[in-house]
Parts: C-alpha cells; structure tokens; sequence
C-alpha cells in the first residue's frame, strides 16, 4: 500500500487498539470449554455423518434374518396394535437382497451396498437400534439432537460448543444437503437451538456462493473493496476508543477479520479443481447417478483435512411427494431402495478408502444412520404381501468406522424377523453419549445453561455403548 | 485495558475483600476455573454420588464438613487447608492420586481458597413452603428511598431506587447521555426506526425543559410504535406465518391475529383486556368472530399436524398452548408437568391436567386427521356481516321449505311402500341369484364384442387430478386434485337404448364408495373395494350394476364428497345373456320401488344375514332415503325439490367471501385424567379444570361447568391481584427499554429463574401498571423520561469489575439494533422505506405447503415494507433475521441473543440490500450538494450515526471518497459517475459501521 493510501485507511492509534484486539481475541468460534473431558484421551476429533433420510431397511441391507425368510407370506402376530405410520399390517416379507458373509470378519450384509460391503472389516455396525418416534420429523430431530421438537442444539453444535474450532478459517459444523432438497425441518435439523447462533450448522451449497453473501458485490472492485474494510477498520478504532474498548465492539472488529478470512478459505475448500482424475472417479464425480453425493462426499473429505470437525452429509431430500426423493419405501422397497443406494454406494465407500489410505480415519469417526428401520411385514391389506414397507422404530442398524471402535464388528440383535431390538438395545442418547466419548467428552459435563435447566445433549439420559469400544 | 489488568490480579490476592459475601466476580471465578476442575479432577471419588474416605467435594458445606481425615478448607486459615496440602503432593497423602494437578490448577484452587471458597447457592432446592417464593408473594409496597445521598440525580421514583443500590457499592451516580445519544435511542427503542435528520435538528435546537417529553409523546403517537412493541408481544406469541413441523403448511390468515396485535399496542389496549381478547376474545361481545381473531394466540404454535394417533396430537397442541401461556403471562414453564411434577416449581401432574382440561374443552382445530385441519372463520366489518348475514337468513328460509316438503314426500312414501315388506324380501332375493349369475370382468381375458371401454383420465368436467407418474405410472389414472368433492363426468353417443353391464377399474388402500349417476340420476354407490393399494398393481376390476343407456348423447357421472380411489377406467359391457335387466326394470316389473328394493338387495347379502323386520325399522336402514336423493320420488315433487335447490346453490354462490382468521372456540365440555409419564394411554386419577393449587393461597380461579373455563383462566391472568403476572410484565417492559430485566430470566420467575436486581422497584412498577390500568404507553412514560434512562453508556472500569453483568444499572447497556431494525434503518436511511401498515405479503396459499425450492429460502423478502411484514417461514427463516439473532418462531422468546458472527460482517458488507440501500441514499445525496463532497460526508455521517461529525472525520471521509473515486476511474468510469459511485462506497462502509449498528 502507498504511503498516501496507508495514512488514509489507518488509524493513528492502531497499534494501541491492537492491545485490546489481541486480548479479546480468545473465544468468538472458541476454544475447548474446560472441565468437559472424559479423563481418557480423545480418540476421535472430528466426524463425518451420512444421514439417510425416511428410514433405510435394516431387513434388507445391515441385518440378516433367515427366520424372517422362512416365514415369507406368513402372517405377523403382535399381542398389541404396533405403533407404525399407516398402520395397514400385510403379512411377512422377506429380504428383496441375498445376503453374503464379507471380509476376514464375515460380517453379514445384503447386495443392496456391494461398495461398502466391500470395506466391511472396517464397520460396526449397531443392529439394535431403537427410536422414539414413528414419525419422520421427530424422529430426525431424536436422530439429529436427541429431543423430539425443534429447538434443541444439534450434535454438531454441542461439540461446536464443547470443542471449538480447529481451524478458525472455517465453520466448526458442516452441513451438505441432498441436492433434491433439504429434509423435513429444514434449518431445524442443524440449529444451535439456545447455544449460542454461532454454533449452528452452516450449509455449503453448490454454485460459486457456498455460503450466503460470501462475495462482494459485482459492482465494486477488488482494490475498492479492500480499501472499504481498512477504512471500515479506523472508523471501528476510532469509535471502539470513544467507548472504553467495550468487548461487544471487539468482538464485532474481530467477525469483521473473519469474515474475510472465510472469503478466502470457502472459495478454496469447495473447488474439486485440484483433485486427481483418479480420485473423481473413485467417488464417481464423473457419473450422473453418483454426481450429486460424489460432490458431497470429496468436499466432507477436504473439510474434515481442514479441520472441520463435524460434516453432515444428508441422503434424501423431503418426505412425501411422487416418485419419492428419500429412503421412505412405503410402496416398494426393491425399486425404492435399488435407486438410492445406487447414489450413494460409491461415493460412501469412495470417502471410507479416501479417508483410509490417507491416514485420516485413524481420528475420524465415520456414522452411517437413519431414523428408523422398516417393518418386517409388508405394508399392504391384511392377508397380501405388498411390496412396501411401514416405519419401524423398534429395531434398526446404523453402522460407525473410525477410531476407537472394534471393526468388522456387529452388535446388538432383532428378534427372530428383525422386528425388535431384542438384545443390547441402543437409544439414540446412547449414541450420542458413545459418539461424545469418543471425541473425549463426558456426556454429563457438557451443558449449557437455559431458562433455569443446565441442559445435556442426552437430556437425563444416556449411557456408554461400551460393546462397541475397542 | 492494562489498568483493568492489574486490578484483577490485585483483587484476585486479597482475600479480606471477599471474606463474607462471595461477589459476583469470586463467583464468576468459582464457575469458570473452579467447578470444572472439582468436577473432572475430584468429582469421581468425592462427588454427589461417591465420598472416599468420606468425603465429599460437591457443595461448599461438604467441603468444610470434610471427610474422615477432618475438614477439606479451614475457614480462619484458609491456606492451611487439608485441600491444598493434598493436591501439592509434598505429604503422605497425594491427589489425585495418579497425576499432580497442573502448576496453573494449582495456583487457581489455592487463589480459590484464599478467597474464601466462593461457591454459588445451589437453587436447585425448592423452598419449603412453595407458596413463598418470592415470586408468587403479593407486591410489596416499600417506600421510596428518599434519604439516599447524590438525590439531586434523582429526577423521578425509579432513579431513587436505581441510586440506592449504586450508593451501596459506592458507584458514582451515572452521566447523562448527550441530546443525540438519547434521541436515537428512545427513537429506536419506541418505534424500531432511527430519527430523521428534520427530527434531529428539531429536538438539539429546543431548550425548553420540555423537549424530552414532546419527543416521547409524538413518538408515542406514531403508529409505528405498535409495529415495533407488538413485535415484542410477537416473539412472545411465537408468531409465524407457517405451521412448520412435519407438514409446513401456509398460516395464510395468521397475520390477522399479527395486525390485531399491532392495532391493540398503538391503541393501548390495557393489558388486563388484552390478555383476556387473546386466550378468550371468542366469548366476548363483538360482530362476527372480530374479537376471535386474538384467540388465534391459542392456535398459532407449531403442530404435529401428520401425528397418526388423533388423541395424541391433540394433547401435544395442547401442552404446547399450556406452556406458551406459562412462560408469557405467568413466567413459569408448566410444560415440564405433564409427566411428572415439577422438579423445582410446586407444580403437580394434577394441576398440569387441571388446566389441559380447559384446553381440551376449547376447540382449535377442525379434526385430528393426517393431515389435520386447524379451525377457520369469517370475520368481517359491520355492514359486511349484516349483509352476510341476511343473505344468510334468506338462504336458511329456503332450506327450511326444501326440508319441509322433503320430510312430508319421504314420510309418504316410506309409509306406502312399507305395506310391502314380505314382497321385497322375496323380490331382493330372486334380483340377487340373477345378479350373481352376471360375470365380473376380473375374472375374463378379452372384453366381450361390443363393450365399451373409457379411460377416467377422459373425463369432460370434473376436478380429479389426471396423472402417468406414480400412480398412474404409464396407464394413466385420476385421483383426488385437493378440491373436493371430487367429481368426474363422461359423454358419449349412443346409436339405440340398451341396458349395459358397468364395470370400473381402480386403485384403493381404503374404501371410498363413488356415487354413480346415469343421466342425471344415482344409480348407485358402488366401487368401494380396499383393492390392497393405491398403484397400478393393486387395481382390480369391479362390477357395479345394469344401466339403463338412451339413445343419442349419455352422460355419466362418478361423484363422492371426499376424494376418489384411483380410477384407472370403466367399462359398459352388453349383458351376455339377452334377458339381462336393469335392476330398476326388475323392481318396476314387481310393482316395487327400485331404490328401496337396491337397499333389500344389499341388506341380504350381509353375512350373516339380519333380522328384515329391524331393519325396516331402521331410520338407516330398508326405507332410508338420504337428504338429497330426490330422483328417489316421481316427477312433479322430485322437480320442485330440484328447483328448491337450484334456488339454494345459487345463493350460495352470491354467498360473499368473507376473511376467515385462525381462532379459538369452545368444544365439547371435558375433564381430563392424569396421564402417567404423559402417556395417554395410562391414565389416572381425573382432575376438574382449573388453575394450580399454588396459585389458590391467595387468588383463586374455578372453571363452571357449562364452560371451558378459558374466560375464567384469563381473568384470572388478567387480575391486579394476580401478583405474578404483574411482575412478569413489569419486568418485560423494564427488559424491552433497557435490554435487561431485572429479573434477568424474563421468562422464568419460578425457583430456578433469577431473582430480581431491585425487587422493591420491580414491585414498584408492577404497582405503578395496575395504577395505570395496565397502559403500556403510561409505562413508557414513566420509565423513558427517568435519568436511569437517560444515562450514558459509561466507562466505569471499577464498576465494571465489581459488576460486570450490569445488575445495577450503573451504565445503560449498550446494544447491537436487532435484526428488523438494522434493516429498517437501512430502508429508512435510503428513503426506500415502504411505511404502509396491514396486510399479508405472502405468497403461498393458505393451507398449502410452504412454497420453495431445493435448497431454498421463501424467496420474496424484497419488499421495502417494514420487515414486520416479511413473512416468518418456520424452519426457512429469512437469511438476515437468521444472522441477526430472530428467534425461532417456533417457541416463546422473551429475550433475543446478542452475537456476534463472521456471517453478519459478510452481511454488512456484502448483503443485497447493502448495494441498492447505499445507491439511493447516495443518489439523494449528490443531487443535494453535487459539487459540496464535505457536504455530502457529513450529511451521511449525520443520517447515519445521529450526530454531527467532527472536522478530522470530515476530512478523512473526503479523502476516502476521493481514493475510491480514482479507483473508479481506473476501472474507466467517467468521473461524475465515478464520484457517485465513490460516495456510495463510503455509505455502504458506514452501515456497516459499529457506530451504526450499535445503540448507546
């Protein structure tokens, strides 16, 4: 900068008010809240969630029922009125996919993932899922924070409260929603609830602007614009000396520095220029059906090498409409199911390896989950077998790879057809005490103080999966 | 800053300063160092729930208590403590055990120590006699303070109390605000938009000591005030114009209760009466459901409106209601009751279901259906109505005469053809083995020679929805289009009259029964198979009756109230057999009539089979004649009804629309039963509807029996004697005027909410607003032209150690605009600003899904209305509102957060309207003065910030104009453009200024 300009743009005082900026500096993403810790060591310090929307079919991908085979066409007997969403109870299904022993560790999965199943050592997989709500928008928000209205801190913006940023150039939580739209409760589903706003999820979308007013405006040139901010920076000095260094002004000063720092970094992370030809294809960036998630799943990689710890990448857009844009196979779970899996096999399995060969799946946890299961009998009038499935909220498998855990592992049972969890039911405050563990948080400790209840992500609940811990 | 430093650490080595009555900053220092290390460092073995060796570590009597080896801190010698020799690890006995604390925790817990264990009061404990939370006491009437030292600064009872506090602590009493400071402040504050330049000049030039109060009133005046404080009242509401949840469905009336709320601010309607209007308004006098538009407060929340257990989302919008108005009116969240009793507040599950009774009796919502209907109704203005409602009336005479001769022409008939009952029986059977000897199309290959086949999706008139995706993959079918009644009509041409086989294709997981009509007349209902689904796969072939066909052009006609079953086709195949007849040839051969003979028919079919004598006795049953089946009589009477009907659907159709509202009504008349753990289906001891037992120590409420008890509960909320509500809004005016309350959880007063700065000025002020009669505007007045308000924002680095939260009120609180008002100002200052009031900007129709697109935002927010006009999507809110700290609309907000994030700088700088807000003002501008460049800087820097701008600032602005101004250039401008484009630069830097976005 010449002379001229400089004495234009400064403040004389500049180095005095820098005191101050480098005092206040400390916590505006934030450092780990202390006190929080598990005592042990953290095994895990960030996390990739891919999140099915409408309820993936356990039955037919995750757990392995031959009784339930044995029984096809049978009918389902239940000694009360189970609680499933159109409440219409066909008879017995079996599984539309054969299932395979895979690996060294021969864990049982169906053909609907052939990718995945092909890195089965490295899953756990949880087949005793149980969820509180039968109904998808509860349900997610169970999945997503653990309460069943909207309002509530999402996990990732609990460990953005617990944790803070690794990296300060960009969001602490992360969220890629499907390119057909955005789930039921849209913003809801990722808020920060009463933590404060800076912790909610922040999307990054498609197209040149990522993030909401990242670029300056068109009309205004690079130099112009970087002449605003130095001059917006001394009227802010100038101002900030009049009113005693107040910190809300600080800290205001100090957005201002981070916001450009974002306009640099999120241009930067969300191109896919520099990667290889190989590695768009392992994700199968090069394929009409894989595109979308392929996209999705290489930019979680490149965030999470960045030090984003908390990226939620969702599969399914909203529920309802015609031909369905989610897991929710109420009319045919083969052709339904056949569909979306085919988006996102490759891609998922592409980040697994991608995360593997290049060290970071040592302390990243990778979460593979859904709302809820389907039913084990077809969703059809009585005394047919249609080719649908109902909600089951009873039984359900979601899978984990990372750090931490003991791979190649399956937990947790249904009863004989897949209907209920019947050994080592899982809860989702389980989940989330378990996922917090991991990142070497105590379930218990983490709170936060609103309207007169210190709350918990896990509300009153939650305990250790210690079945699952290597 | 460096001062302040040194002042920490000097205090944080003196522990005679603390020695009694721990201060907020030892306080503050307990909950940040201390507590977490206790907790993760001790808490295992010596916490709540363990004691090694006896000891405990959790609360500070346990600490002084100790263990076996004797107290853990010695009160008198505090660093001899057992404690601190333990954790330096030089005695026998090392903690923890296995690793030495960290040098810095060390020095943290001995500074702790020596401080004399500061530990903040566990309130986790409820009192022993409830009723004696402070809360819930009647308003104590105190004294003024008016012995206090420095009383010159008193200008009005508030600032005595204010001083009082400040003299104890020895703070000096405030300054006051320069004449600008207050004037954009108060401005702001009253009417969320900043002072005009004219205004500016007016209030500095006037010295009369009466200034001050001819700004207030006229901003008192501005209808603009109710838009600003009834956008108070609509966080607290959780106002929005979408239901959100699973189905976001458009509230495309909501906004009539938002208007109601704004009339009801500028108009001051006294507050007792506005309580009432808004949980009650239903059951007072006005014209046509007017008053009921406030009730739309019960009907607003959030509702799980595909919930597939009816009786449970009935109870979830319930406990919704019941906690919106416990935090609003009475600061309390009653919520937490419904499955168990409260853990910390003396409320029960029984009082809980006591007030769910009163909720469960109102009605708010049509039915509890997938997806459910919430209830609307006109409303309108006098003449409207009056007109409405004689229409109504000559609509109400007709139908009367149509019921009449109805009644008479059917109870003729019926006793005539009763006579016969014996030869229809006989008759219904012979017509039914002659049916069932008649094939169904399900069961042949190839349709006979001569059938006629129609695809549904052929209709000519009707209104079902024609699809060849999903549904109807590739074949083609009709189902329900949203509108109802569904109705489908098909014209064709007939060469002779013949009788003819129908048959229909179609699709249904539930039954659906059409009716069918034949030129004109219902030939039956029929088609009411559960075929096992709603896809192409599930359709199945169903034979329905003989039709008589004319020669020349027929018409027939699928008709149902609700929506269809997926209609694939029908077919009309001549019978195989020549003797075929139509079941009306048949009865009219017997001597019988066809429509009651159709009923025998079916009547013997039943398995198993019914006694014939009952159901001729069934007004539903073998004479039933249904309210419009009026081809069921001969020619003359059947036409007169037909005319009598004509007459009716077209007054119906003159019937103006009037404006329908969301609201509340009474429903039907209920108790509830405790539901155990909140669980409907366990339930236990049922309760009358009522209001908590706590509150019955000193103001009682009672439902009567012929009521829900809604009027009573407002009431009761309403009254000067319910001490509780007056406190809580006393407190939410003092918290909207200075951004803090006194109590600082304006939304919780129970035992766990804060307890009040000042309780004797908030008992004061709730006094003062029953005094008042409950006027907000005499609240205002009171509070805005005290010198508490007036102070300054102060720089008060003792005060701001000894109180950093500000409980005293020794500087006004600095705060960021909120987000309606940055834009707004924006808006404003641009001249842009659109300030008509009322009326919906929304798009999406009423009860329909939300409008969007992938990945988008409800994409209409630019509009240059005041933003209390945007629309509010649940789960979509508008990008900025988002940034700038809204609250969810979603749930009751009695307090907005204050932060401060990256995305609100990339806002400032780079929001779409920080491009067309700086062009306009800077257009105005240069026109003004286009040759006066120091003119235009200081005209900005006065708009703006309020205030004049100094000479140096003037000067850096010009040369800062002049270096963009080249820059322009550069970029090949021509140099007037570039002057204006320059001076739109500095605009877009000073809204982006703290100056502008903060209030001092």
């Amino acid at each position: 900068m010449n002379p001229d300009r400089r004495m234009i743009l400064q403040s004389a005082s500049f180095s005095l008010a820098g005191v101050a900026l480098s005092y206040l500096n400390s916590r505006i993403q934030g450092a780990p809240l202390p006190g929080i810790g598990t005592g042990k060591k953290a095994r895990v310090k960030r996390i990739v969630q891919i999140t099915l929307v409408g309820g993936l079919s356990h039955l037919d991908s995750f757990d392995y029922k031959p009784g339930l085979r044995s029984r096809h066409g049978k009918s389902f007997k239940s000694d009360k009125p189970p609680d499933i969403f159109f409440g219409q109870i066909g008879l017995l299904r079996q599984n539309d996919w054969e299932f395979r022993q895979r690996g060294k560790s021969g864990l049982w999965m169906s053909e609907l993932f052939p990718a995945i199943a092909g890195l089965a050592d490295n899953l756990t997989v949880i087949r005793s899922m149980v969820a509180e709500s039968a109904n998808h928008t509860p349900a997610l928000f169970f999945e997503n924070s653990g309460f069943g209205s909207n309002g509530f801190p999402a996990l990732g913006s609990w460990i953005s409260h617990g944790l803070g940023a690794e990296n300060e150039n960009l969001p602490v939580f992360v969220v890629l929603p499907d390119g057909r739209g955005e789930a039921n409760g849209c913003a809801s589903n990722w808020t920060s609830g009463f933590l404060p706003p800076g912790h909610q999820g922040v999307v990054l979308r498609a197209g040149k602007e990522p993030v909401r007013d990242l670029l300056r405006p068109e009309s205004i040139s690079k130099e112009s614009d970087s002449a605003s901010r130095d001059f917006l920076s001394r009227l802010n000095q100038e101002n900030l000396q009049r009113s005693g260094f107040e910190k809300e002004l600080v800290g205001r000063i100090r957005a201002h520095e981070l916001a450009a720092k974002l306009q640099t970094s999120v241009p930067e992370v969300s191109s896919l220029a520099g990667e290889t030809q190989e590695t768009l294809e392992l994700y199968g960036v090069d394929k009409d059906e894989t595109r979308d998630c392929a996209q999705r799943c290489l930019l979680a990689r490149r965030l999470l090498e960045r030090g984003v710890r908390f990226v939620q990448i969702y599969s399914g857009g909203p529920i309802g409409g015609n031909p369905r844009s989610s897991w929710d196979a109420h009319e045919n779970v083969k052709e339904n199911h056949t569909v979306e899996a085919g988006k996102i096999d490759r891609p998922v399995a592409a980040l697994l390896a991608d995360l593997k060969r290049r060290g970071l799946l040592e302390d990243t946890l990778v979460l593979f989950t859904t709302e809820f299961g389907r039913t084990p009998f077809a969703q059809s009038a009585a005394g047919t077998v249609g080719a649908g499935r109902d909600h089951n909220k009873y039984g359900f498998s979601i899978w984990m790879a990372g750090a931490g855990l003991k791979a190649g592992f399956a937990f947790g049972q249904t009863d004989e057809i897949g209907w209920k969890a019947e050994e080592n039911p899982v809860p989702w405050h389980d989940l989330h005490a378990t996922i917090l563990h991991l990142l070497g948080i105590d379930h218990e400790k983490l709170t936060y103080y609103h309207n007169g209840i210190q709350r918990r992500l896990t509300n009153v609940h939650g305990h250790i999966v210690e079945g699952i811990l290597a | 800053m460096l001062i302040f430093l040194v002042f920490l650490l000097r205090a944080g080595n003196s522990s005679v300063l603390f020695a009694n009555e721990p201060t907020n900053s030892g306080l503050a220092f307990f909950e940040k160092e201390i507590r977490p290390l206790l907790a993760d460092k001790c808490w295992k073995c010596h916490g709540e729930s363990k004691a090694e060796s006896g000891l405990r570590l959790h609360t500070r009597e346990a600490v002084m208590k100790g263990g076996k080896r004797g107290p853990a801190a010695l009160e008198k010698t505090p660093l001899e403590s057992l404690l601190l020799k333990v954790v330096s690890h030089q005695g026998k006995l090392s903690m923890p055990p296995k690793e030495k604390l960290a040098p810095v925790d060390l020095a943290r817990l001995q500074q702790w120590v020596a401080l004399g264990l500061p530990w903040t009061k566990e309130k986790a404990k409820a009192p022993a006699n409830p009723g004696n939370h402070w809360a819930f006491l009647p308003l104590a009437k105190s004294p003024l303070p008016i012995l206090v030292n420095n009383r010159a600064w008193a200008s009005h009872p508030i600032d005595l109390f204010i001083l009082e506090k400040l003299n104890e602590k020895g703070f000096a009493p405030p300054k006051p605000a320069s004449k600008n400071a207050w004037l954009r402040r108060v401005t702001f504050n009253l009417t969320g938009l900043p002072p005009t330049p004219g205004e500016f000049d007016e209030f500095l030039t006037d010295t009369t000591p009466y200034a001050r109060e001819k700004v207030v009133d006229r901003l008192l005046a501005s209808p603009h005030y109710g838009e600003k404080w009834g956008r108070h009242w609509l966080d607290l509401a959780r106002y929005s114009d979408s239901n959100g949840m699973d189905e976001n469905l458009v509230q495309g009336n909501a906004w009539r209760y938002r208007d109601y709320v704004i009339e009801a601010m500028n108009q001051d309607r006294p507050y007792g009466q506005f309580i009432q209007e808004q949980l009650a308004g239903d059951l007072l006098k006005s014209p046509m459901h007017q008053g009921a538009i406030a009730t739309g407060f019960l009907s607003l929340g959030p509702k799980m409106l595909a919930e597939d257990d009816p009786v449970k989302m009935q109870m979830d919008i319930i406990d919704e209601q019941i906690d919106t108005l416990g935090k609003v009116f009475l600061g309390m969240s009653l919520g937490c009751a419904r499955c168990h009793d409260h853990k910390y507040d003396p409320i029960t599950m029984g009082d809980y279901y006591s007030l769910a009774g009163i909720f469960k009796s109102t009605k708010v919502m049509e039915n509890y259906r997938v997806v459910a209907r919430w209830v609307e109704k006109p409303v309108g203005q006098a003449e409207e109505v009056q007109h409405f409602e004689s229409l109504q009336g000559e609509m109400t005479k007709l139908k009367k005469d149509q019921t009449e001769k109805f009644r008479q022409a059917k109870e003729a008939l019926v006793e005539q053809e009763k006579k016969k009952i014996e030869r229809y029986v006989k008759a219904a059977k012979e017509w039914n083995l002659l049916e069932a000897a008649q094939v169904s199309l399900e069961d042949v290959k190839n349709l006979p020679p001569g059938a006629r086949v129609i695809e549904a999706e052929a209709y000519t008139q009707g209104n079902a929805l024609r699809s060849t995706t999903g549904y109807g993959e590739k074949i083609g079918v009709i189902y329900n289009a949203g509108e109802l009644p569904n109705r489908a009509v098909y014209e064709f041409q007939q060469s002779q009259a013949v009788a003819v086989q129908l048959h229909i294709r179609y699709a249904a997981q539930e039954s659906r029964p059409i009716e069918i009509r034949v030129n004109g007349k219902v030939i039956k209902t029929g088609a009411g198979l559960v075929t096992g689904g709603w896809h192409p796969q599930q359709q199945k072939w169903d034979r329905q009756c003989l039709v008589s066909l004319k020669e020349g052009k027929n018409q027939i006609e699928f008709f149902r109230q609700g929506p269809f079953p997926h209609l694939d086709k029908f077919a009309l195949v001549p019978p195989e057999k020549g003797e075929e007849k139509t079941q009306e040839q048949f009865a009219q051969e017997q001597g019988l009539h066809p429509h009651f003979l159709g009923q025998w028919s079916q009547f013997l079919k039943r398995q198993p089979p019914g006694d014939p004598e009952k159901f001729a006795a069934n007004p539903k049953g073998a004479f039933a004649i249904a309210d419009n089946q009026f081809q069921v009589f001969a020619k003359p009477l059947r036409e007169e009804l037909d005319s009598l009907q004509n007459k009716i659907t077209e007054k119906e159709k003159n019937l103006p629309v009037l404006p329908e509202a969301m609201m509340a009504n009474e429903g039907d008349l209920t108790t509830l039963r405790i539901h155990l753990r909140g669980n409907h289906l366990t339930l236990g001891e049922e309760v009358s509807r009522g209001v908590p037992a706590v509150f019955h120590q000193r103001t009682k409420m009672a439902a009567p029996v012929n009521q829900s008890g809604r009027l009573q509960l407002a009431q009761w909320l309403a009254s000067e004697e319910n001490s509780l509500a007056r406190r809580v809004v006393a407190n939410r005016i003092w918290h909207w005027h200075f951004g803090k309350g006194l109590v600082r959880t304006p939304d919780n007063f129970g035992t766990l909410g804060d307890s009040p700065s000042h309780p004797e000025l908030l008992d004061w002020l709730a006094g003062r607003f029953t005094f008042h009669g409950g006027s907000f505007k005499s609240m205002h007045r009171e509070i805005l032209l005290s010198n508490t308000y007036g102070m300054a924002c102060a720089d008060n680095s003792r005060a701001a150690f000894e109180d950093p939260d500000n409980r005293l009120f020794w500087t006004f609180p600095r705060r960021r605009l909120d987000a309606e008002e940055i834009r707004d100002a924006i808006l404003s200052h641009s001249v842009m600003l659109d300030p008509s009031m009322r009326g919906s900007i929304m798009k999406g129709k009423n009860r329909g899904y939300v409008p969007g697109y992938p990945n988008g935002k409800y994409d209409d927010y630019d509009s240059p209305r005041r933003s209390v006009y945007l629309p509010l999507i649940r789960s979509m809110l508008f990008d900025l509102f988002q940034s700038f700290d809204f609250p969810d609309p979603s749930m009751t907000s009695g307090e907005r957060a204050q932060t401060t994030v990256a995305q609100q700088a990339l806002f400032s700088l780079n929001g779409k309207i920080m491009a067309s807000g700086p062009a306009a003002l800077a257009r105005a501008l240069h026109q003004q003065s286009p040759a006066d460049k120091s003119r235009q800087v200081s005209q900005a820097m006065k708009i703006v910030w309020c205030r004049p701008a100094a000479n140096t600032e003037i000067t850096g602005a010009v040369d800062f104009l002049q270096l963009l101004a080249r820059d322009w250039q550069k970029e090949g401008k021509p140099s007037l453009e570039a002057e204006q484009l320059a001076l739109q630069g500095f605009i877009r830097v000073l809204l982006s200024s703290n100056e502008f976005l903060f209030l001092e």
